[in-house]
């Protein structure tokens, strides 16, 4: 009894592991479409007497691709015989592989047979090597007449054949990306095979280069897998599921780049320093009764360098790695804030010295979550030595089932001509695109274009072999990818620790100085804490409030804030905030009139929220503001805060990369 | 050794002529594999270059495979040594520059003239 049900288990292994996939049905159909027409052509072709070339070229189209669909099929019937007649076969096994044999004699007496009807001329196309789990050495270059054959076999793959052997759009098909023009998707959340695709976009595109296997292997073995594997059943599924899925961007787009402007629309002033310039405007005051519009310019001297000595982005970056100023200077950042109320014309901003209302300079200390951070190298170093290094064999491994190296004036081909085929369409499509365009529009435009070839990758046409061999490089890229975005988030719990100064230049009151130490630190799924401490001072002590008053102190405040933010979806990020001050002294109007027993406690609560535009380096932070009382006023306040901050260093990335 | 084929990475040299490449990383912790006519994968240290001999045999050709990845927006400058007919940088040495921060695979081939 056992032994029987033993059998029946194994027979349902059987049929589960070697069942034909999706796809194969698919390939039936498409034979019996092509038998149905081939037939039709038969039956209603010229007479004898008159043959007609152009029926003779149609008739031979469709027999050639019948016969390539037959050997894929009995390619395929052989790996399946061969797995079953494996050693310690049992008998139900050997009988369901002798079944299947019958129907590879079938399959290859119909191969024969229409080989002999075509006379020859469209010999067989050549299947993928036999499996090898690996080849030590690429020595299997073709002579001239293999490579003329493969070249023949390759144009005789025309677009319908393509479009024939991809797999429906609604099962594989993917929405293109939006990519700047480094090449790199805006998205927050990009999936591999985004990045692959402005990969591409970026190559053909802003460097005019073809998409080949010498530079691109790696973009196309991603979209391989995101297209071939879609349609498989088990673990390789779940690879292309991996590589299309949306993953938080780990690698910040701009460089050193945090955020730009610090508002009034927020009660706490958060790390970082831009790389080139901020700007900001801000109306209602979240901590002063007075409401104006203040207009803020915050500006990198390191990466303003660059900018006027005509260095981009990256190179700019690189070249101030090598100069200790231009790298001091990276790590500072100058502020200048205008209040529109003040000047000649109230409410328009005229950026003459009277709206000049504060100047403010910060100084990074450190900053604890660049990657590149000397702290974190020892875990980068066992990423590169463990799952890295498994990664570069199992490429090569793919590589070497996957494609031809050919002789040394050879390009690097795909061993199968249906796969060689579609690159080559691909590269004529993406270089086929609107000429008239540039820069970012052109490189999505090309997007648009791979993204659409991509969906032709001639699922039906390809060996079991190329498939195993993509599923081994997609499992290991998973586990690469896995382990590299662990790094990144333990990396992300980083502290920052900044000093900013400001001056406050008032229009009669005493201008003031603050000091404001800012660290920050991350907390598990990539919630942020920022703390701040500041004291501010007289640059000379205020008037009397009223004669006979006793003289105030140099010291006008100190405080004490927090800040939570969460982030979520593509950009947004929710904050909470909370802030004390005691104010040492009574408050003074700008005009320089004090206020008298306006000293105290203050508190403030804030919820906010910062709406971001895909791209474009724009936030509008929206909060409300909850308060005891404000500096001027002893009164409970409730307010609305809105304003848009504006990072230069995304426009610049995109005007010059380079 | 000779530029043959500089956007497709294919050098041409004498029997046995020494080669060297630098990988040299911008910006970017340096994160470099590399297979070696088949040979099985080695990591790169940075500062260490990849040197190896062409075949003596004519026609003979030397595969390598170079993986580099990023953990920032940055680059990688690949310099091969003592290269003539180098199109984009003067004699001794062919550099070329690939930037992030998607992984990279560069395929090249050194032959024997």
């Amino acid at each position: 009894m056992k032994t029987l049900t033993l059998k029946v288990l194994l027979l349902i292994v059987a049929a589960l592991l070697f069942s034909p996939p999706l796809y194969a049905q698919q390939a039936a159909s498409e034979e019996q479409r092509l038998r149905g027409n081939i037939q039709r052509m038969v039956e209603n072709g010229p007479p004898a007497t008159t043959p007609d070339e152009d029926h003779q070229k149609a008739l031979l189209a469709l027999r050639g691709q019948l016969v390539r669909l037959l050997l894929k099929r009995s390619g395929g019937l052989e790996a399946r015989i061969t797995n079953l007649e494996a050693p310690g076969a049992a008998p139900e096994t050997m009988s369901y592989a002798a079944k299947l044999r019958a129907e590879l004699k079938t399959v290859n007496d119909e191969i024969s047979l229409l080989d002999k009807t075509m006379g020859g001329v469209l010999p067989p196309a050549p299947l993928a090597a036999p499996a090898t789990d690996k080849q030590n050495s690429n020595t299997s270059v073709k002579t001239s007449a293999d490579r003329a054959n493969f070249e023949r076999d390759v144009a005789a793959f025309s677009p319908t054949d393509l479009k024939a052997a991809a797999v429906p759009a609604e099962v594989v098909a993917s929405t293109a990306p939006t990519c700047d023009e480094r090449g790199i998707p805006v998205s927050a959340t990009p999936s591999m095979y985004e990045s692959a695709i402005c990969t591409l976009a970026k190559a053909v595109a802003i460097d005019k280069g073809d998409i080949d296997l010498e530079n691109q292997e790696r973009p196309i073995l991603t979209i391989l897998t995101a297209k071939l594997l879609k349609t498989r059943k088990g673990e390789a599924e779940s690879y292309a599921a991996f590589v299309t899925e949306a993953q938080e961007r780990r690698i910040d787009q701009q460089v050193g780049a945090a955020p730009s402007s610090n508002s009034a629309t927020s009660i706490v002033s958060k790390g970082g320093i831009p790389y080139l310039l901020g700007f900001a405007v801000e109306n209602g005051a979240a901590t002063q009764t007075e409401k104006d519009t203040s207009i803020t310019f915050r500006v990198n001297p390191g990466g303003l360098i660059n900018l006027f000595a005509n260095r981009g982005f990256i190179t700019g970056y690189r070249e101030s790695e090598h100069d200790p100023v231009l790298k001091l200077l990276r790590k500072t950042s100058l502020g200048l804030t205008f209040d529109t109320s003040r000047g000649d014309t109230p409410g328009v901003f005229t950026g003459r010295g009277q709206q000049l209302s504060q100047i403010s300079a910060r100084v990074e200390f450190f900053n604890e979550r660049d990657p590149r951070n000397r702290k974190y190298a020892a875990l980068w170093e066992n990423l590169v030595a463990t799952e890295g290094l498994k990664l570069a064999q199992q490429t090569w491994d793919t590589t070497t089932v996957l494609t031809e190296w050919g002789g040394i004036n050879d390009d690097i081909t795909f061993k199968e001509p249906a796969l060689q085929a579609w690159l080559n369409h691909l590269n004529q499509a993406a270089k086929g695109v609107n000429a008239g365009l540039s820069g970012a529009a052109l490189v999505n435009a090309t997007a648009a274009v791979i993204n659409d070839e991509a969906d032709q990758v001639p699922v039906a046409s390809v060996s079991e072999n190329t498939i195993n061999a993509l599923t081994n490089f997609a499992a290991r890229v998973k586990t690469y990818s896995e382990r590299k975005n662990a790094i990144f988030d333990q990396i992300a719990k980083g502290r920052i620790l900044t000093l900013e100064y400001t001056n406050k230049r008032e229009v009669n009151a005493p201008d003031t100085s603050n000091f404001n130490f800012i660290a920050a630190t991350g907390t598990a799924g990539r919630v942020d804490l920022t703390a701040n401490g500041s004291f501010t001072f007289f640059h000379s002590r205020p008037p009397l409030a009223s004669p006979g008053a006793k003289q105030a102190g140099r010291i006008r405040d100190f405080q004490f804030a927090g800040q939570l933010d969460v982030p979520f979806g593509e950009g947004f990020d929710l904050w909470f905030s909370g802030r004390y001050e005691r104010l040492m002294e009574d408050a003074s109007l700008a005009a320089g009139v004090v206020l008298p027993n306006t000293k105290g406690d203050i508190a403030i609560g804030q919820v906010g929220l910062n709406v971001p535009i895909k791209g474009l380096g724009v936030k509008f932070p929206i909060s409300v503001t909850f308060a005891n009382r404000t500096e001027l006023i002893k009164e409970k306040v409730v307010r609305g805060n809105f304003g848009f901050t504006f990072n230069w260093d995304t426009l610049l990335s995109k005007l010059k990369p380079f | 050794m000779k530029d043959l084929n500089h956007p497709k990475h294919r050098y041409l040299g004498k029997p046995g002529e020494p080669v060297a490449v630098d990988v040299i990383a911008h910006d970017t912790t340096h994160m470099v594999q590399f297979i070696l006519d088949g040979a099985p994968a080695q990591v790169l240290p940075e500062g260490q270059q990849i040197r190896f001999n062409l075949k003596n045999s004519s026609g003979a050709i030397t595969t390598l495979q170079l993986i580099m990845d990023f953990n920032a927006v940055g680059a990688y400058d690949i310099v091969v040594s003592d290269v003539t007919d180098c199109p984009v940088t003067p004699p001794p040495n062919c550099t070329h520059t690939r930037t992030g921060p998607d992984q990279i695979i560069e395929n090249h081939k050194y032959g024997v003239e």
